[in-house]
């Protein structure tokens, strides 16, 4: 059975909560004054949960993130901050290829943000139909530029170049942002090292197995406590940890700082992920910082069906190799050390544990899929460059 | 907060906190220089300073928590002690029961297959009922407290045990606020003299399953959990509502102590329960005090009867088919055998490692006391 | 970079240029003629004022082209060319602050490239308020590959500034950078400027005295200047040497700072190994140096094997070596060490002003009290339970109103949380919270929930 999702505000905590009748499990997430403390999971019962199981799993949630949160609250500092700095004014990009109906969610819930005299703007990557231009058009101050070169990077970069304003926050075209999200990334800016602020993905919804499967396998939060990475807190190699690229902001200069996402990566591709991780990585490496606040909520639609999750698997281990390889032929020797550490840690362990049937065991079928991708990432990266080699030259 | 006096003998305290009758958590106090006495301030700090975001937390649910009725049901609750030969425990225990603050209750003794009146003398001082089961095995004494009662809820505690004076009321607001079948409390150590019972508790893991308020259900429920059934409750704490077993059968007899298979009759109920799909509450502020065994020989015959119990459990489960028999095989296997004892004998984190073969050889002489036990009892029946 | 100006400020800005407050630019240089230029070209392009900007520029014993380049550099300012003989970065700022003209005086290094805003944003900042030092924000600009030690030195020079921006930082002697301060020239003349004994950490010592006077630090975060650096491994080390041997210094001028200085926290090394390696060292200088010199090429090697922990052992290793050395170096005999170590038993409410705080009273009142007071240290107590101690740090500020709320979130929070655990202070709502429409709930929206 299904999974709800849940919201709870823990000052304001409902007596009941009922019509849950399609779900089995609750994934709750905590916030305390409206920011996220921790999530806890439990089970519905006859399709309702009270408060007394509410209690009894909140009263579970009492680590330092909380009491962080309640000490700042507690002391004032929030206001203290917030009035010692002007952040800055943002883009927010939304980059997207047939989706029309997540990308309406997606607009509506960035049109109510509170008003910090962002822009917006939607990059269509080569659509085959132009709903979604007429969608855009069904909305006010909303900018539309459609980017021919295929590619999620590719319209990354358009966006980072057609921004008006300093800062640019990205967001999925499957995810609803929260309505602290904007003001979250803004303020982490306030340090001239920091490049790139990412926040914390919750799923929308765990209606279907796939999406639940996806939630565990892998999930997109990192935690609910803020951490600045920096080069020596974190290998640059793995640099999947800092956060996800559906939810991130960057600032507008990183083309000239950094340089632009390389379009041999991501969707669109023939390594179809790894684009996030890559940027990522090349800040962490040139000395900037990468900061994860969890406070910058958005909510991710999975992806529902088992042939989609699989594709998404197989997409994630063609990504990470295609990373190692890009990583690998910069004259990182390392890579080969790292890739041998996930494959006996973690793919080695769960493919042994699901082929003993032991318990909280993942289909085999998902593993052997994202270790078929992991074999297939090196020869993808290659391919993809040179179909971008040749499209350059032949542009040129 | 007052003072603790009359420390000298001791080296550690173990102390349980609670707050507003709900149990939080054990702190332990370093009485290392052995003094008399430890002082209220110095209890505070080592409280404060070690479960302090526990205890921040309880304040604040507190305060969240406002819709505490003042007016709680407390319906009739009736108490079955089952007792075979401990009058000096015994007494205790009903001394115990008599200080439980509830304005309905029974309480009744059912004295299992004596081998003397003693028990039958000790009784006639103290308010209860006495009935007399011939039949030996703990859980023809229960079912035959269950047909005795007469009340709606009835709780169950054993005779070496001492429920705290809120135990009553803890069970009846837990059935009060939940639909749930069945109740099941914490049980912490009375006391901690000898290192058998401190083995016991610190690395056996004693009978409490925690601090957290649980409600559980089939449908949260793995099948791994399911089938760990001993993580639900203890027979030395449980209340179930009497209509309960109009729908589903008694205690099974061929289990339990007084039977070969020593062992085995609460949780194979507790797991018959949540696979017929009822529910089960954990509710840690029904607190009960239990004396574990004193002794090293009886600690190894303890662990030794759970090995063979637990076997015998989940052979019961696979005869009556709650779950399918193949899962039950892959459990045993990899769950109980591999997992819990086989990676225990080489991580033993403290407790000795004899114990854990004790265990061992327990489990595998469980088939076979499994048979015996059915056919013992079938014997029972029989001779009725 | 950008600029973030406060509404008020604006208006201070008209103000000010009306007042017409001259400011001058002190730059001591050293065979650094490119930097230079690029320093004196940024400095042509102020939106202060040019008329009231004057530039010296003390050639401190320059053999390059630098005079040459001076004698011929086309300046829309006032520019000033003084020239003498080597004796220092102290000296020479010593002597261009004498024949200063101006109100203000701002100390720029010769490779920090100034934004436009510079000196309008230090100036803005002096507007008003006497006695106070301003630094400005060197924003590291890395030169050459990003190498591990490169990455390590720009994220030294960001930590710092980052600390000194936040709201309630208690400001140290060691937040003074001369590469990009502005302070008036009445308080500089009072603390009679900079110690020629120094050859570096001269900024330091500086700052030690102004604090000692009472002058308030404060970062300008808009002042920003683009500090080229062109360290690399073997000038750090030698840098690291020649700081050791100022911390010596610093002790025998202020032994109230003594406590604090990294070298009076000197064990002998308990492991047989270590205690002959350091005699050893003692013994014969010159051959272990040679050895140190060698050990870089063994961190490039780590280096390019991507071993960073072990660059990182082997580059702390070797600070420590040549701090020490630079420490041995002025203190040349075993009594001269016993007698500058200091006694660690200074008695703390004796020698610094304290304070108590009740928390339990509020903070605010607590904030008053300290503003009122600025003790040194302060012992902080919720009603009858102590939380902790501000400890006294004769090299920083004293404690003010504003550093409160900062150190009860980071060093004192969990104390102060058992505190109020303690006093049942706890409650989840304490202020109002106000629902926002969309958060939470929504993939709930068709249920109904009653909210308590």
């Amino acid at each position: 059975m299904a999974t709800a999702v849940l919201d709870i505000e823990y000052t304001q905590i409902p007596t009941e909560i009922t019509g849950l009748n399609r779900y089995s499990r609750a994934l709750v997430l905590i916030r305390l004054k409206g920011r996220p403390v921790g999530q806890v999971s439990m089970p519905i019962i006859n399709g309702h949960i009270s408060s007394t199981n509410l209690y009894d799993a909140l009263i579970g949630i009492s680590d330092w993130p909380f009491w962080e949160y309640w000490l700042q609250d507690y002391l004032g500092l929030d206001k203290l901050h917030a009035t010692s700095y002007a952040p800055p004014l943002a883009t927010i990009a939304v980059c997207t290829r047939n989706r029309t109906e997540d990308l309406q969610k997606c607009i509506e819930s960035i049109t109510q943000l509170p008003d910090e005299r962002q822009e917006i703007l939607i990059v269509d990557n080569c659509p085959s139909s132009d709903a979604t231009y007429y969608l855009v058009q069904g909305f006010s101050n909303i900018r539309y530029v459609r980017e021919d070169h295929i590619g999620l990077n590719a319209a990354r970069n358009r966006a980072l170049r057609e921004a008006r304003h300093d800062i640019v926050a990205f967001i999925d075209d499957d995810a609803i942002a929260d309505h602290q999200w904007l003001s979250a990334l803004l303020r982490n800016f306030a340090d001239p090292a920091v490049l790139c602020v990412t926040g914390l993905t919750m799923p929308r919804e765990l209606n279907t197995e796939a999406q639940e499967w996806f939630e565990r396998y892998s999930p997109f939060g990192r935690g609910f406590r803020r951490i600045v990475f920096t080069r020596s807190s974190i290998n640059p190699l793995v640099a999947g940890r800092v956060g996800a690229g559906a939810n991130m902001a960057l600032r507008k200069n990183i083309l000239e700082l950094v340089g632009p996402f390389d379009e041999a990566l991501d969707g669109g591709t023939p390594t179809r992920s790894g684009g996030d991780t890559e940027i990522f990585s090349r800040i962490l490496n040139m000395g900037y910082r990468v900061v994860y606040e969890p406070t910058a909520l958005c909510w991710h639609r999975h992806r529902r069906t088992l042939e989609e999750l699989q594709k998404t698997l197989y997409g994630y281990g063609v990504g990470v190799y295609a990373f190692w390889t890009s990583c690998l032929l910069k004259g990182e020797l390392s890579v080969f050390r790292l890739a041998w550490n996930w494959f006996s840690h973690d793919q080695l362990r769960r493919l042994v544990r699901s082929l003993l049937f032991r318990p909280d065991r993942f289909p085999i079928n998902l593993i052997l899929t994202e270790l078929r991708g992991c074999i297939a990432g090196p020869f993808a990266y290659l391919l993809s460059r040179r179909r971008l080699y040749k499209k350059n030259r032949s542009n040129a | 907060m007052k003072p603790i006096w009359g420390i000298d003998r001791y080296e550690f305290l173990h102390i349980l906190v609670r707050y507003h009758g709900k149990p939080i958590r054990w702190v332990y106090f370093n009485n290392r220089s052995y003094q008399r006495v430890v002082s209220a301030e110095r209890l505070y700090e080592a409280i404060t300073e070690q479960i302090w975001s526990k205890l921040g937390m309880a304040l604040i649910m507190d305060q969240i928590n406002h819709k505490i009725p003042d007016k709680l049901r407390l319906p009739p609750i009736s108490i079955v002690v089952c007792t075979r030969d401990r009058t000096v425990q015994l007494t205790n225990c009903l001394q115990t029961l008599m200080t439980i603050d509830y304005p309905d209750y029974e309480i009744i003794i059912v004295d299992n297959a004596p081998s003397s009146e003693k028990t039958a003398q000790l009784v006639t001082n103290f308010p209860v009922r006495y009935v007399r089961e011939e039949r030996p095995g703990l859980d023809w004494a229960r079912n035959r407290g269950i047909s005795e009662a007469r009340h709606s809820i009835i709780a169950f505690t054993d005779d070496d045990a001492m429920p705290d004076r809120y135990w009553l009321r803890a069970i009846a607001s837990a059935f009060a606020e939940s639909e749930a079948m069945t109740v099941t409390g914490l049980v912490v150590p009375a006391e901690l003299e000898t290192s058998a019972q401190i083995n016991f508790e610190i690395g056996y893991g004693g009978m409490s399953k925690g601090f957290r308020r649980r409600t559980i259900n089939r449908n949260g429920l793995t099948m791994r959990e399911l089938l760990w059934a001993s993580n639900f409750g203890v027979g030395a704490n449980m209340a179930f509502r009497r209509e309960l077993f109009e729908s589903i059968d008694p205690f099974d007899i061929a289990l339990d102590v007084g039977t070969p298979s020593k062992g085995g009759g609460d949780i194979e109920m507790f797991h018959r329960i949540l696979a017929q799909g009822y529910t089960l509450v954990y509710e840690p502020a029904a607190i009960v005090w239990h004396a574990h065994r004193r002794s090293n020989s009886f600690l190894s015959l303890q662990v030794h009867s759970n090995g063979c119990a637990f076997g015998a459990y989940l052979l019961t489960c696979a005869r009556n088919r709650t779950v399918s028999r193949l899962s039950i095989l892959h459990f045993s296997i990899s769950e109980w055998l591999g997992w819990w004892i086989f990676r225990r004998m080489f991580r033993p984190n403290g407790f000795p490692r004899r114990l854990i073969l004790n265990e061992l050889i327990g489990a595998s002489l469980s088939p076979f006391a499994y048979w015996r036990a059915q056919k013992h009892a079938k014997k029972l029946l029989k001779s009725r | 970079m950008l600029t973030y100006y406060r509404a008020g400020d604006y208006i201070k800005k008209t103000e000010a240029m009306l007042n017409n407050i001259r400011v001058s630019i002190i730059i001591p240089t050293h065979n650094r003629e490119a930097s230079l230029k690029r320093t004196l070209d940024a400095l042509c392009n102020q939106t202060y004022p040019l008329q009231n900007m004057e530039v010296i520029v003390v050639a401190d014993g320059c053999i390059d082209g630098t005079i040459n380049m001076l004698k011929h550099y086309p300046a829309p300012f006032v520019l000033q060319v003084i020239e003498q003989s080597p004796h220092g970065a102290a000296a020479a700022r010593n002597r261009g602050a004498a024949s200063a003209q101006g109100q203000i005086l701002v100390f720029l290094d010769d490779d920090i490239e100034s934004t436009p805003s510079l000196i309008e944003a230090h100036t803005l900042r002096h507007y008003g308020r006497s006695w106070q030092v301003v630094i400005g924000y060197s924003s590291p600009v890395v030169q050459g590959s990003a190498d591990l030690f490169r990455m390590g030195l720009r994220s030294w020079w960001e930590d710092k500034f980052t600390s000194m921006n936040k709201p309630g930082h208690r400001f140290t002697y060691s937040d003074l950078c001369t590469g990009n301060v502005s302070l008036e020239t009445e308080l500089f003349k009072k603390v009679n400027g900079f110690n020629q004994d120094f050859l570096c950490r001269e900024d330091y010592e500086l700052g030690i005295r102004l604090i000692d006077i009472g002058a308030s630090f404060i970062f300008e975060p808009n002042a920003i200047g683009y500090h080229h650096e062109t360290s690399d491994l073997y000038k750090h080390f030698k840098r690291v040497y020649q700081e050791g041997r100022a911390d010596v210094l610093i002790g025998r001028y202020h032994p109230r700072l003594l406590p604090i200085l990294p070298f009076s926290s000197f064990k002998i090394p308990g492991s047989f190994f270590r205690r002959t390696l350091l005699r050893f060292a003692f013994k014969f200088p010159k051959i272990v140096d040679a050895f140190a010199v060698r050990l870089r090429t063994v961190s490039d090697l780590l280096e390019w094997l991507r071993l960073r922990k072990r660059w990182h052992q082997l580059h702390s290793a070797l600070r420590y070596y040549w701090y020490w050395r630079g420490v041995s170096e002025e203190l040349n005999t075993q009594q001269a060490f016993d007698h500058s170590l200091p006694c660690r038993l200074f008695h703390a409410d004796k020698d610094f002003s304290c304070m108590e705080i009740d928390l339990s009273k509020g903070i605010e009142e607590a904030e008053k009290r300290l503003d009122q007071e600025r003790p040194e240290h302060a012992y902080v107590l919720y009603g009858l339970h102590p939380i902790g101690h501000i400890p006294p740090n004769p090299g920083a500020e004293r404690l003010s109103g504003k550093h409160l709320r900062q150190i009860l979130a980071n060093e004192l929070a969990v104390p102060l949380l058992k505190a109020l655990i303690l006093e049942k202070a706890i409650s989840a709502a304490g202020t109002s919270y106000q629902r926002f429409p969309h958060s939470g709930q929504f993939s709930v929206e068709k249920n109904a929930h009653k909210s308590a």
